[in-house]
Order: C-alpha cells, then structure tokens, then sequence
C-alpha cells in the first residue's frame, strides 16, 4: 500500500467521524459551521463599509436659487459709492461646477460739464465678497485671495472667482484700481449664451464666474459689494444730469434750465 | 424778478396764457398738427415777444396763484366760457392732458392800452403741465342753446415732478422702453424661483 493510500483512508476516516452521530463529531461541524458564519459576515461588512467610504467620497454640491427682481429700480450713483448689484442673469455651466453670474450695479450718468463736456465714467475701486476685500491677480479680473476684517490675507479662493467689471455697456470693460490689463473683452463674450444684443445699455455691471470648490468654501455667490466712483462729481453737474435725463432724472427740457 | 411800478399812477393787468397742443385736431378725421393755444382775458389782441394772444375778456378765468420764495406744488384751474358747440370737436378730439402751459401777468398802459416797457413785465406766474379738463354744457330748452366751459386744471411743474417716477427696473419690458433691441434683461423673469444644482455630480 503507498502513501497516498494511507492519506486517502485517513481522509476517509476524518470525513467519516465529522459525519457520524459522536460527540466529537458533532462539536466539529458546529466549530466549521461558526467559522463558515464569521468569515461570510466579515465579508458582508467589508462590503459595506467600502460601499461607505464610496459615498462619502462624493460631494452632492449645493442647490442654489437667484431670486432676481423684476421690480428692482436701479439706482443712480454720483460721486463714490459702495453698493451691491442686482441678479440680472444666471447660468451654470461646465457639468454644474461653474456659475456666471450677471449684477447689475447701476445707471449710466450722462455727459460731464452741464451736458457739453466728457460722458462721465466709472471706477471700480474695490470690490467685496462676504465683507471682505477681493484681491486679483495681474491680471485684474481673477481673484487670489481676500483680506478680512482682521486684516488678514487668505488665499483660500486664489483662482476659484473671476470678476469681470463693465462701466456703461457690454463693451466698456473696466479693470479694478491698483490692477492693469491692456486686453478687454465684451461681456456677451464671457457670459455663457449672450450676444451682442445683450448691449447692457447704459449700465454699470460685473460679470462673476465662481468655480465650486467645496474645499475652498467656494460654494456659491457671496455678498458681493462695489466701491465705484462717478467721474460726475460738481454738483452743478449732478445737479443738471438729474433735472434733464429722460431716463432716470427728471427729463426737464435743456432749454428750460438756464445753464449759464 | 418784482416789477418796480412806483412811478405809474394807474396800470392795467392781465393774464396771458401759452398752451402747446402736440396733438391739436380739428374734426375727428383731420390730420394731427402740433399748435400753440394763445389767449389772454385783456380786452383785444395782444401782441407779445412776437406773439399775438387772443383777449377773451371775461370769458377767461383763471384762479390765485400763490407766490412763495421756495418753490412749493401748486395746481391753477383755467376756464373758458361760452365756447361754441362748433369749437366742441378740436377740444375733444384734441389731446389737452399733459400740454405744457406758462401763464404770464403783464402790465399796461391803461391810457394806451400798451405793454409797459419796464424791466421784469411780462411775469411769469404759473408753470406747468394741463393734468385734466372738464366740459361742461349748460342746456337751455327754452333758448334751445347751450353754453359750454372748459376748466383746465393745471398742476405746476413742482408737483409734477414731485409725482414723476422715473428710472428702469430690471425686466424686459422696461429695458425694451428705452432700448428696444437690448435683450439682456430677457431671462430675469424665468430666473425667478429657479434652481442651480451647483457642483452637483451629472
């Protein structure tokens, strides 16, 4: 008889007293039984907590709503101001991890002078998200960070905002103070879905483009704020634009005002 | 600016109104033309800065003005009397409301019945918008004839712009108003209410 004849007879005899009706036997297949248990159930659990870890892992964004005004009046600045905008257009764009925004800030004034000198233009001089002052990259329209009120610099939403500043129509672009870019764009080339029709006529605007980025508290449009400043600033001036604008002023008759 | 009348014994007065008619037809199948309504209640035709005014006498009416150093908002009411029936159609068909209207007070030489040449005559008293106008027709059944009267009422220009509202909003429609092909206000309307599912995953 070889050895593996001998292996054979006593696998036989092991399966034989596993099968049998023995106290041995008995506390053997309870023993497998439990083992076979333990170890399904660890499987099961390894499952689920991977099928956890899965879940965790994916961010299920934020649900925004723009509540925009149909009733707004936009307002008129003179001089210097510090104000917020008016949702005028939203679009989110770029599989929903990109928002434009468009916030309309105020009017255009007229011509400087008494109406005889320069259109009045605006500056955009700073500019405040969440009450803390946005700073830009050379550029002049990418955020790299913010100082807050304890006059700390974070950088946390370097790269996540755009600000595009407009001061009277889509095509006037303005870069903040303090920044310079020699290259401009239309608005109705930044904003998703515009065209040149979309003129923004006579207004003062920005266009705001937020990347999310959970991690970063980019998360959605913050209180924005301008500091803008009107080049009409005589009151002479104000004072004549108002009483002879037919679109937000008075619409008196030039004639009828002795200028002189 | 006041009118220094100390070295006249004896003047005459009397008021002057300008209304510019936009809309000024005669039948209602005329063609709109833009005219100048000139009437005064001094006796006869009057001439003046080259314009002549119609003197209706007594048939003009024209209530107390109030002259205050500050500007303040005020409202005249102007009354014609004994208007024609014939006259009736270029008041109807006609667009009163909104006419601008400059009531003057000149003074005259009641000997020669002409315009003192002093500094500050004529005067302006009262400058505004005609804001509404009733007709009013007196019937009689016995005479078989009517007389009719026209009440202007007219607010100053303070008042009007005291009641002025003016300024775009941000809907279509108001920036259609003054810019007609701008559409860059179109989607407010959808925007409302609507839902952005920010970084949600597609």
């Amino acid at each position: 008889m070889s050895w593996i004849d001998d292996i054979i007879d006593f696998g036989s005899t092991a399966i034989e007293w596993l099968g049998g009706n023995s106290i041995g036997g008995q506390l053997a297949r309870t023993a497998l039984t439990g083992l076979a248990l333990n170890q399904i159930t660890e499987s099961i659990n390894k499952d689920n907590e991977a099928a956890n870890n899965t879940t965790q892992a994916v961010d299920p964004g934020v649900r925004l709503q723009v509540n925009p005004d149909t009733e707004y009046r936009i307002p008129l600045v003179y001089g210097e101001a510090t104000l917020g905008g008016a949702v005028t257009d939203a679009v989110l764009t770029n599989g929903n991890l990109t928002m434009f925004y468009c916030l309309t800030i105020c009017e255009r004034t007229g011509n400087t002078n008494l109406g005889s000198g320069a259109q009045s233009t605006f500056q955009f001089k700073d500019i405040y998200w969440d009450d803390s002052r946005l700073l830009f990259q050379s550029d002049g329209i990418t955020v790299s960070g913010f100082v807050d009120k304890s006059n700390s610099v974070c950088t946390d939403y370097n790269g996540k905002i755009k600000i595009w500043c407009f001061g009277g129509n889509s095509t006037t672009q303005v870069i903040p103070n303090n920044y310079a870019n020699a290259t401009s764009v239309n608005a109705y080339d930044v904003m998703p879905n515009w065209t040149a029709n979309h003129a923004m006529s006579d207004l003062v605007f920005a266009i705001v483009r937020i990347d999310y980025d959970a991690a970063a508290g980019v998360r959605g449009l913050g209180n924005v704020k301008f500091k803008i400043e009107n080049s009409m600033t005589q009151p002479g001036d104000v004072m004549y634009d108002y009483m002879t604008n037919t679109r937000y002023g008075s619409g008196i008759a030039p004639a009828e005002i002795y200028a002189s | 600016m006041p009118i220094n009348l100390s070295s006249y014994t004896a003047i005459e007065t009397g008021l002057f109104v300008r209304i510019e008619v936009d809309y000024y037809k005669t039948s209602a199948g005329a063609t709109p033309t833009s005219t100048v309504l000139r009437f005064s209640d001094y006796r006869g035709t009057v001439t003046i800065d080259g314009e002549s005014y119609v003197g209706l006498g007594r048939l003009l009416n024209i209530t107390p003005t109030v002259s205050e150093l500050r500007g303040t908002t005020g409202s005249v009411t102007v009354t014609i009397s004994g208007i024609p029936n014939t006259s009736i159609a270029e008041i109807v068909n006609s667009r009163m409301k909104g006419c601008p209207i400059k009531i003057y007070r000149v003074v005259f030489d009641p000997v020669t019945g002409t315009q003192l040449a002093i500094t500050g005559n004529p005067a302006g008293r009262f400058f505004g918008i005609v804001s509404n106008y009733t007709l009013e027709e007196d019937y009689s059944v016995d005479e078989r004839r009517s007389t009719n009267t026209i009440a202007m009422i007219c607010t100053s220009n303070m008042e009007f712009l005291d009641n002025k509202v003016t300024g775009r909003k941000t809907n279509p429609s108001s920036m259609k108003q003054f810019y007609p092909s701008d559409v860059s206000f179109d989607r407010v309307p959808s925007l409302v209410g609507a839902n952005f599912n920010f970084g949600a995953p597609q």
